[in-house]
């Protein structure tokens, strides 16, 4: 038996050229679906670290799912502020335990800028309940103060007492920059893995500062007015973007959202974070299950690849498996030898594969980071993964069995006569 | 040859099969054993929530509110006095630190990783749209400190667990419910019959 094991091994060795696309068609498939999967997970975890401890979220009335986007992770654009009158009313009501108000509109070098107050750093929660902390410096105080996340610091390479100009617009446009008056980092956030990361914070009234001599984006011409003079005006904001609230009783949400919503000074609306997610994850639920399908899909073209080279070569290894039969392995010894083939090339493809994502997630998850605020995490073999590896592996065998049986049907009936 | 390969295929087969049924078995006796040492949970009603011969004030006497039309303002300020009357809704004392059984509709409030650890528990479906919000004794704000899975927004649920009636400063009814819960399953809609 082990001489024929040696044997089958020497063949194979043979064959390495065609062997090695057929495992690379495995770890393609492989690397596919283990992605789709932990990419999908991650996301959902990453969306719902970002959120949670918020009651409610409070903005200019439209559509729920914009406001959330926008709001928490700075994706998109607002449609209409709310009064900075309503914020306060808000804040002061009895069921309200903490409320944080936002206001976005600049980015410094690509990373968005929000306003708001120190009530952010004090209430604020990121993933199980923690706070925010600080891996340099303190939270800011004056006008031009600004505190950044951790992926701000890491990318631009900034630290504590790093001066920083701000530019109006998400992107940065010639003319667009708020160059005279520049602020100064005096706080580092620690990692949260939300899109905090990626944050420049100022203060609401620095926010208001630089758009002092500002109108409709653009600087008026023959106003300026310089850094050091804005401190002398009123710079409490007219309006903000939203709102985040902490409720006193958590089942009163309903109650402050209707409160929001019936508010007569302006058209407002509050949203529950983990109701709008699931409504998100519902419209994406259907790209999400197609992009699955097309996962297994290149899986079953893996295998039909496999099948296909392997019952193609048993022409060309007639007389090879005479000899076999020559040396003693019966018709079941053929099938179980070209079985194992399957499984060994379907193993290894595998192996590669899992090896490969979890060195190729880091990467994407770099790139998310900088760009979305999403951070992935690493490779986790779950009972998910673990069961459709297993479907795979499965689905290997099984498919290597055709070749066999055709194979155990030519030696019984070749017998050591091959037709070459 | 081919009989010690047959053999050695065979024996593997049906050490795997003995090895499964050991697991099942196992896992059938410690199933059997949590069952039977489970604690006994009464099943309520929501209405068990508000407390026997509690009525609202009549604030719709002499209003005719089949006539109202959406957006009618006194059909809008009959709706606020009911809310104000509602705000005082009271909690059933004599719940507190039982172990009760509940159906009703969930809101999960966080998530980590598609597990639930707080959720509410609503008594009618829809109550985060255009209906009016429930009051604060037909609200239930469950924690469970085993992580939920597979809950939805608006999905059915059957709650297991301890009630305990708390009292808090709030302008929409001082007593509130709040559930630890111990297990739960999945509550089937019967199937509505087209008579109607």
């Amino acid at each position: 038996m082990p001489g024929i094991l040696s044997l089958a091994l020497r063949s194979a060795w043979n064959r390495r050229t065609t062997l090695a696309f057929i495992v690379a068609a495995m770890v393609l498939a492989t690397i596919l679906l283990l992605s789709v999967t932990q990419a999908r997970r991650s996301l959902h975890e990453s969306f719902s670290q970002a959120v949670n401890g918020t009651d409610l979220i409070v903005g200019a009335r439209g559509s729920n799912v914009q406001l959330l986007l926008y709001a928490v992770f700075h994706i998109g654009d607002a449609t209409q502020n709310m009064s900075w009158a309503s914020a306060q009313k808000l804040a002061r009501h009895p069921a309200v335990a903490w409320s944080i108000p936002l206001s976005l509109g600049d980015s410094h070098r690509g990373f968005p800028v929000l306003a708001t107050s120190q009530a952010y750093f004090e209430h604020l929660q990121v993933g199980h309940g923690e706070l925010l902390q600080f891996s340099q410096g303190r939270m800011f105080n004056d006008v031009y103060d600004a505190v950044i996340g951790s992926e701000v610091a890491q990318r631009l390479g900034y630290a504590v007492g790093q001066r920083i100009t701000l530019t109006h617009g998400a992107v940065a446009m010639p003319g667009a920059a708020h160059a005279d008056k520049p602020f100064r980092v005096v706080g580092v956030l620690a990692p949260t893995g939300t899109p905090v990361d990626r944050t420049v914070h100022i203060t609401l009234a620095g926010m208001e500062a630089i758009h002092l001599d500002w109108q409709a984006g653009a600087p008026l011409p023959g106003m300026h007015i310089s850094a050091e003079a804005a401190r002398r005006f009123d710079l409490t904001p007219k309006t903000i973007t939203a709102q985040l609230l902490g409720l006193k009783r958590r089942s009163d949400v309903f109650a402050m959202q209707r409160a929001v919503a019936d508010e007569a000074a302006e058209p407002l609306m509050g949203v529950l974070p983990g109701v709008t997610l699931d409504q998100l994850w519902e419209l994406a639920g259907r790209g999400e299950q197609v992009l699955m399908g097309l996962a297994w899909v290149v899986a079953v073209a893996g295998i039909a690849g496999m099948v296909a080279t392997l019952l193609a070569s048993l022409q060309a290894r007639r007389r090879e498996l005479a000899i076999l039969r020559a040396v003693g392995a019966g018709p079941w010894e053929i099938l179980a030898l070209l079985g194992l083939e399957g499984l060994g090339v379907t193993l290894a493809g595998m192996l590669l594969g899992v090896l490969l994502t979890a060195s190729l997630l880091p990467l994407m998850s770099a790139w998310l980071e900088v760009h979305y605020g999403i951070s992935l995490a690493g490779l986790s073999l779950d009972v998910t993964s673990v069961t459709m590896l297993a479907l795979l592996l499965a689905g290997g065998v099984l498919g290597s069995l055709i070749p066999g049986v055709c194979a155990w049907r030519m030696s019984l009936s070749e017998g050591l006569a091959p037709r070459v | 040859m081919r009989n010690v390969a047959v053999r050695n295929l065979c024996c593997g087969v049906l050490l795997v099969a003995v090895l499964a049924l050991a697991v099942w078995a196992g896992w059938v006796a410690w199933e059997r054993y949590r069952a039977a040492n489970r604690p006994l949970f009464h099943e309520i009603g929501w209405p068990d929530l508000v407390p026997a011969g509690w009525t609202p004030p009549d604030v719709l006497r002499g209003m005719n509110v089949n006539r109202y039309q959406d957006g009618d303002p006194e059909a809008i300020d009959a709706l606020a006095r009911m809310k104000n009357a509602w705000a005082d809704a009271p909690a059933v004392k004599a719940l507190d630190g039982r172990l009760v059984r509940i159906a009703g509709y969930v809101i999960p409030l966080d998530r980590e990783n598609d597990e639930v650890h707080e959720f509410l528990l609503l008594p009618y479906f829809g109550a985060c749209i255009h209906v009016p919000p429930p009051p604060s004794n037909q609200i239930i704000y469950v924690r469970s400190k085993a992580p939920l899975e597979g809950m939805m927004t608006m999905d059915t649920f059957w709650v297991d667990g301890t009630l305990q009636v708390s009292t808090t400063d709030s302008p929409w009814g001082q007593a509130g419910y709040t559930l630890q819960a111990y297990d739960t399953q999945h509550y089937e809609v019967p199937a509505q019959s087209n008579k109607s």
